[in-house]
């Protein structure tokens, strides 16, 4: 019985979707722009992040030592600053390896090197756990005996925390209002494909077919429309995403790595999955609640 | 025998206010045949309705094989109707091959294939379009038609076949052969309940005659003929 009410359901679903082609089409298509849309925003959520992540790992708080201190006073200070629990490095830098990174980052430097003796102290740098914490710990590090200057990111860490938390509740208003779009059009659709079809839901009705069995040909149909939606807009995304981060990485700019997107491609797939059935829910839910009429 | 349809103090109002049916009192045993006979209008196809629950009452009971209709839970109207078997008289067929009609609505009861490969081809020959199993109703004649329409019924096998108006489409020819198809039914077994107006089939069949006017039933004869007062009642 069940294996027959499957078979029925399948076959429904495979007639409908060759009959009525059009709106297939139709629906797959604005589906698969509505998730192109709703991808393209998780993914810049996404690549934002992971720019703004590495942008707050390259913010450091730099303590420099004062010309005076000597290096082992200088290095009796990393063990204190590592048990802070705000770091979540400390690394401390010679003046010498301080000058060769001058050195090498700036060439210009590196040819006047014979004109020009090693200006640079001794430095600690400190990795924040949480960059909101940044200004503390540079307070902190002033107070630290021996260091004469410190230097931080300062309001650029803080600014970028903020532009991530806002960039995240517009990315989820908007990708809510996105799927509400999408459930309305596969809704429509169904109805549309409940009204073309409203004969056989009447005989459905009429010999005694079950609510379910004649709601899940719909669903699946709703489903599929979803789901291929999806598919499509997953062909499109992902090779265009892989190409701007093989762009990006020239650059040395950060972007998603492409490991993140085959479950970015299943969560999509998920996504219209749900979107075609949850349309197609509404529709089928509110068409069986009348009762059944042939409309000649 | 015991009452296969049972309606206790009947009325059924529409929505518009009009009464359909008033205080209606009606008992079909199990195996008859009955018509129901009245001028258009005067509630024949409602009282059908109420029995496949197409439409409920205002007022009084509904029983179909001791199921109380109206009180039915949504769920459980599906199985009511597999007990019911409905012939309606503008055919309501799919645009479907003669075999996929017949086999739509076993399929769509869950039945399994090897049930409906034993059944389709059974009721198509019942029937006599068995040579016509992959034809279109667009490619059957009228008759060919409701005789389709009965074979979908006969193939679900339900203990109580409602015809409304069988015949009103047909020529006399292939109502006779409707008719013949519908009385082997009730020799089989199946209660057989028909609404008509057509004097000639309710004449030639000498069997129950509801008569119904005005919502009422005015005349209910064991082995009667078609009213000639009906349309002056």
């Amino acid at each position: 019985m069940i294996l027959a009410a499957l078979d029925f359901i399948c076959r429904e679903t495979v007639l409908h979707l060759k009959r009525e082609r059009l709106i297939a089409i139709a629906t797959v298509s604005t589906v698969a722009v509505l998730l192109i849309v709703l991808g393209s925003i998780v993914l810049f959520l996404a690549d934002l992040k992971t720019w703004t992540g590495w942008m707050t790992d390259q913010l450091e708080v730099c303590g420099f030592f004062a010309k005076d201190t000597t290096r082992e006073d200088a290095l009796k200070t990393v063990d204190p600053i590592s048990a802070w629990s705000e770091v979540e490095s400390v690394r401390f830098v010679t003046k010498e390896e301080g000058w060769e990174r001058q050195k090498r980052d700036y060439p210009s430097i590196a040819r006047l090197e014979d004109a020009i003796d090693n200006p640079l102290p001794d430095a600690v740098q400190l990795k924040i756990r949480d960059p909101e914490q940044s200004a503390r710990v540079a307070k902190r590090l002033e107070q630290v005996p021996g260091i004469e200057a410190v230097r931080w990111g300062g309001s650029l860490a803080q600014s970028l925390v903020r532009f991530n938390r806002a960039v995240n509740w517009s990315g989820l208003v908007v990708s809510l209002l996105v799927a509400v779009a999408g459930i309305l059009i596969v809704h429509n659709t169904v109805r549309l494909a409940l009204h073309s079809r409203r004969r056989e839901v009447y005989i459905m009705q009429l010999v005694g077919a079950t609510r379910a069995l004649i709601a899940a040909p719909f669903l699946l149909e709703g489903m599929l429309h979803g789901l291929l939606g999806a598919a499509l807009a997953c062909c499109l995304l992902v090779p265009v995403h892989m190409y701007l981060r093989d762009l990006a990485a020239r650059s040395f700019f950060p972007l998603t790595p492409d490991s993140a997107l085959l479950p970015f491609a299943l969560y999509l797939l998920l996504a219209g999955a749900v979107l075609g059935f949850t349309g197609s829910v509404f529709s089928v839910r509110r068409y069986l609640r009348h009762k059944p009429e042939w409309h000649g | 025998m015991p009452a296969c349809v049972e309606l206790k103090d009947v009325t059924v109002v529409y929505p518009s206010g009009v009464t359909a049916l008033s205080n209606i009192d009606l008992t079909i045993d199990e195996g008859e045949f009955a018509f129901l006979v009245g001028p258009t209008g005067h509630g024949k196809s409602t009282l059908l309705k109420l029995l496949y629950r197409e439409e409920l009452p205002a007022r009084g009971r509904v029983f179909v094989s001791g199921w109380e209709v109206p009180r039915i839970s949504a769920s459980r109207v599906a199985h009511l109707r597999r007990r019911v078997g409905v012939v309606f008289q503008e055919f309501r067929l799919l645009p479907r091959t003669a075999w996929e009609s017949v086999a739509f609505g076993l399929h769509a009861t869950g039945r399994s294939y090897r049930e409906v490969l034993r059944r389709v081809p059974d009721a198509l020959s019942e029937v006599g379009l068995l040579d016509k199993a992959d034809h279109h109703p667009s490619a059957l004649s009228a008759g060919e038609q409701q005789s389709l329409a009965v074979a979908r019924v006969l193939a679900m096998r339900p203990p109580l076949i409602l015809a409304d108006e069988p015949t009103g489409n047909l020529d006399p020819a292939s109502s006779r052969h409707i008719m013949q198809l519908l009385e082997r039914a009730n020799r089989e077994g199946a209660t057989v309940l028909v609404a008509t107006h057509d004097p000639a089939i309710v004449n030639a069949m000498r069997r129950r005659v509801i008569v119904l006017h005005h919502g009422r039933i005015v005349q209910d004869e064991p082995e009667g003929g078609y009213p000639d007062d009906l349309g002056r009642a």
